[in-house]
């Protein structure tokens, strides 16, 4: 079974959120779920599909917001799912205006974990 | 003016494991507020994060499901980004089909668990009339099915008795009820000794 590890900047991003945006990380937090389910049944991380999944470069997943409804800002929370200890990451969360500098935060933390083992 | 954090230092898996969202939110103390909206969201798309496993669980992509239903995989994507209530009843027909599975739907206030044992009961009786009618019909099939009401027979009555010996009050005490039972309704007596010689 796939479990969820937080980062020390995704536990800074979420309070921000919390506070700020909290139907937005909500909204990310229920596509998180759905997403965290189809890893489960699925044979690989690449085979998971869902219109709220954007795969970026470098083995990042960014979830996004959609599907909650109402006028939600664009969210993006990033993660990575690493098939061989079955963690999924959870880098950070951002917006659409920081997506390339996050996307850059993200792909750098994935480096060092692939290095690390 | 600031849209969210600046992120200097580089991120540092913390180390702290949950199996699911649910578990996150509890163990990292996120607000009741933000897990309410979660578990709402949640509720909202029951029926399709089950047709999502249904197709995940047959191993097939949106694109293959959806050239088996005959549609553009960007039809697959939409509904499975849906909500229950935007979801049209012909796609759950659609899915079953296509995934040659099948889904249950049960609507309005939930099930508590006596009322499922009591459904179950019901079901379970319909299903054995209907096999004695095959075999009043067709005495070739007359053995089998007689075989499998005693299978049956001795397997309910098997887990009655698992269940009970997971009682606070065991064995001695359902025996006491049973006997109070048979004295109120005669053929529970047989069961009684067919529980106990069983035992």
């Amino acid at each position: 079974m796939w479990e969820l590890e937080p980062t020390s900047q995704w536990l800074k991003d979420r309070k921000w959120y919390e506070k700020k945006r909290p139907s937005e990380l909500a909204a990310v937090l229920h596509n998180l779920q759905r997403y965290l389910d189809q890893l489960n049944l699925a044979p690989n991380p690449r085979a998971v599909q869902g219109g709220y999944l954007h795969y970026e470069p470098g083995g990042v997943v960014a979830v996004d917001q959609k599907g909650a409804g109402g006028n939600l800002q664009q969210t993006r929370l990033y993660t990575f799912a690493d098939p061989d200890s079955k963690i999924l990451h959870l880098i950070t969360i951002g917006d659409k205006r920081d997506q390339p500098s996050d996307i850059k935060f993200c792909s750098d933390f994935v480096k060092r974990i692939k290095n690390e083992s | 003016m600031k849209t969210s954090l600046e992120k200097k230092d580089p991120a540092k898996p913390t180390g702290r494991r949950y199996a699911s969202v649910a578990d996150l939110l509890k163990g990292e103390g996120v607000s009741v507020e933000v897990g309410r909206r979660v578990a709402s969201l949640a509720a909202e798309t029951r029926v399709v994060q089950q047709l999502v496993e249904l197709r995940a669980r047959a191993g097939l992509t949106q694109a293959e499901l959806a050239k088996k239903i005959g549609c553009t995989q960007s039809r697959i994507s939409k509904v499975e980004a849906s909500r229950d209530e935007d979801l049209p009843l012909g796609v759950l027909r659609d899915y079953v089909k296509a995934t040659n599975s099948r889904i249950s739907l049960v609507c309005g206030k939930p099930v508590n668990h006596v009322e499922a044992v009591k459904a179950h009961a019901f079901s379970i009786k319909r299903h054995l009339e209907s096999l004695a009618d095959i075999a009043k019909k067709h005495d070739e099939l007359e053995p089998h099915i007689q075989g499998f009401f005693g299978e049956a027979f001795f397997n309910i009555l098997g887990i009655l008795s698992e269940c009970q010996d997971k009682m606070p009050k065991s064995r001695q005490d359902f025996e006491m009820r049973l006997t109070n039972l048979s004295q109120q309704s005669p053929p529970l007596t047989k069961i009684r000794h067919a529980t106990l010689a069983g035992a």
